[in-house]
């Protein structure tokens, strides 16, 4: 995903906004530096690099439109002028079904682990989570099966067994070892 | 010194330190022979592993594993003409050459040798430079410091990113995580959202988790290259003709090893830029320019020492003045404060027993590569034929669990999430991540360094100049801000009077 410089720019502008008025809400703390004046200051910074960001997209989308709009120029217009001329570009995967599904997957995945992990358990969400992402990077289901369930039971016994970090049993409870 | 030296050895020759330093060494040679997979990374998932052992092993396990991963990035570089890590890209194509021409031995031996060599040196800068240094730097005051930081800082984003001004977004967006919390000096809480979990801050392993391992697999999933196919070539014994190539090149491994040590030191810049300026200075000093490029091992020896004395060279701002020299070292600084090993002269006082046995780590551990990255060379086309389809979902759940080990709650693993998609937007983009951790990491203590000089000088700001040494540093950081400026004004005159 490409966002044009001036929008990206306008974007760390709001949020530099959005910062300096939190800031400005903290409490005084009886000092003169209070806690307020390290992140307005980041705040500044940031607005600073906003203006110049926004500045410079704009100048390469005024560029790319220039010679764009030029007879004969066709040909030396570059892949990174072209870039220039948009506000946003979609990344050139996003053309493949396969290749955005496989993206979309990890924070799915991730998300899937926060909710699951403590109701079903480590061993059980460990070895959902990577049976899908093997078969999505096409892995042979004779192979994806053992190597999940192996890798899920060696990371757990290396974090629940060596380093006594207390991975949920959830459903496996009873069998607990 | 001698006694501390013994106590030092016995620290460190331990079974169970030699152990967990054979274990991530083994670890670190896999990380760096796999492309994709950066000694960077592999520092980052040993965070939630060294999280439960003692200081010495656990910094001796990133000692270890860095050394190893930016040598074996040389693997893939020679067998594959992909750099393992970021570090080797310099020399790729002219490791590839050599495989090429039926050379590959010479290419991964001297990449070995050189390598070693390369590390050794900058572990005897590291050890004869930062004790002196420390002294030097137990006068300063927080006038000081945060010109140093700020100095740190400002060479990062100027020297690391091709394009500072995203560099300096970066840089403060790293700061603003810094300031989440309630550790600043008023000891207020800010932008917690009233979340409790939030108090202590954004907590720093998940963070480096998400920001260098899980954006990298996100990479992965959109690159649908999932196979790779490894050159033909036969590996015999490694070390022949290494001798041969040293007396043949002392100046390129002695200009190697310094510039390599150097670039280290200065904050921000890394093994990877490192590599890329000494193979670039090799070829400019060379007698026989013409032959870069066509497999010509030159090269190959002087960026290869280059890299690997980087790493220790990066260590001296780290330990001394708690400055990271490179996007490695900004993690162990954040391991050491988790160890209460604040870094900073002091540390050589107060732990110099520690501070000797991470020297002798880095020794033993450059020394232990000979043997380990020859067996490592060996069963390069094993690691290589390895899908990476099913190691990158098994580094996306060692990111998890390692997420969730540090706190015991999944809130951590959310926290890991968000920044594995903001530094994969983010490098999309080209906005680099290195300036936002180093932001992170030292965003604290520059906060604490300006609040405490502000009030000591009662709010007067030329304060900061009224110190010598303060000064200087001042002025060093504020030309090194307004030379671009100048460059651009200079650069663009001749173009508005034509």
């Amino acid at each position: 995903m490409k966002i044009n410089d001036a929008l990206s720019g306008l974007l760390i502008a709001v949020l530099s906004v959005v910062l300096w008025i939190a800031s400005a809400r903290l409490p005084a703390m009886g000092q003169d530096i209070g806690p307020n004046v390290f992140p307005q200051a980041l705040a500044g910074g940031l607005m600073i690099c906003a203006i110049l960001l926004v500045l410079r997209g704009l100048r390469g989308l005024q560029r790319a439109r220039a010679a764009r709009s030029a007879p004969g120029s066709r040909i030396a217009t570059t892949g990174a002028d072209e870039q220039d001329a948009r506000w946003f570009t979609l990344p050139e995967w996003f053309g493949s079904g396969h290749a955005v599904f496989a993206f979309l997957l990890i924070p799915l995945s991730l998300v899937f682990y926060i909710w699951v992990s403590e109701p079903l358990g480590f061993l059980p969400t460990a070895v959902v989570l990577l049976l899908a992402l093997f078969l999505t990077f096409r892995t042979r289901v004779m192979v994806a099966l053992p190597v999940a369930i192996a890798s899920a039971l060696l990371i757990h016994t290396i974090f629940y067994k060596l380093l006594k970090v207390p991975l949920p049993w959830g459903i496996l409870t009873p069998l607990a070892w | 010194m001698l006694a501390n030296l013994y106590a030092a050895l016995a620290m460190v020759f331990d079974p169970y330190v030699l152990a967990v330093i054979l274990g991530s060494s083994i670890f670190g040679l896999f990380m760096g022979a796999v492309p994709g997979l950066s000694a960077t990374m592999a520092v980052a998932l040993l965070v939630p592993v060294t999280f439960f052992m003692p200081p010495v092993p656990a910094i001796a396990a990133m000692v270890s594993a860095t050394a190893m991963a930016i040598f074996s990035g040389d693997i893939p570089g020679c067998l594959l003409r992909i750099p393992g890590t970021p570090s080797s890209a310099a020399y790729t194509d002219e490791a590839y050459a050599m495989t090429m021409k039926g050379q590959g031995e010479i290419a991964l031996g001297a990449s070995l040798v050189f390598s070693v060599i390369g590390g050794l040196f900058g572990t005897f800068v590291l050890i004869f430079s930062a004790p002196a240094l420390a002294e030097l730097a137990l006068k300063f005051s927080s006038f000081e410091y945060f010109w140093l930081v700020l100095l740190g800082l400002t060479c990062a984003i100027f020297i690391a990113s091709d394009n500072p001004l995203k560099g300096f977004v970066s840089l403060f967006l790293g700061m603003f995580i810094a300031s989440v919390g309630m550790g600043n000096p008023a000891g207020a809480p800010r932008f917690t959202f009233d979340q409790p979990d939030l108090l202590g801050g954004v907590s720093l392993v998940p963070l480096m988790v998400g920001m260098f391992a899980m954006s990298e697999v996100l990479r992965f999933a959109v690159s649908r290259d999932f196979t790779m196919k490894v050159a033909e070539s036969r590996v015999g014994n490694v070390f022949k003709g290494m001798w041969g190539l040293m007396l043949k090149y002392p100046k390129s491994v002695l200009r190697g090893s310094v510039l390599g040590t150097l670039v280290g030191a200065l904050p921000g810049a890394g093994a990877d830029i490192a590599a890329w300026m000494s193979y670039a200075m090799s070829k400019k000093m060379s007698k026989e320019p013409e032959k870069f490029g066509t497999g010509h091992p030159e090269g190959i020896v002087e960026s290869g020492a280059a890299n690997n004395s980087a790493l220790a060279g990066a260590w001296i701002p780290a330990l001394v003045f708690g400055i990271p020299g490179d996007s490695i070292t900004a993690i162990v600084i954040g391991v050491l404060y988790m160890k209460n090993l604040n870094p900073g002269p002091m540390i050589f006082v107060d732990n110099p027993v520690s501070m000797y046995a991470i020297f002798l780590v880095f020794i033993l551990a450059n020394l232990l590569m000979l043997p380990l990255g020859f067996w490592c060379i060996k069963m390069a086309k094993r690691i290589l034929s390895i899908p990476r389809g099913i190691l990158m979902p098994l580094i996306l759940l060692f990111c998890v669990v390692g997420s969730y080990a540090t706190n015991n709650s999944v809130t951590d693993v959310g926290i890991m999430l968000v920044f594995g998609l903001l530094a994969y937007v983010m490098e999309e983009n080209g906005f680099p991540v290195a300036p936002a951790v180093l932001g992170v990491v030292l965003g604290g203590m520059l906060e604490e360094h300006f609040v405490t000089s502000m009030i000591k000088s009662d709010g007067q700001f030329l304060a900061f100049f009224e110190r010598p040494i303060a000064g200087t540093l001042g002025v060093i950081t504020l030309l090194l801000w307004l030379l671009p400026l100048v460059l651009k004004l200079v650069r663009r005159k001749p173009l508005a009077l034509a």
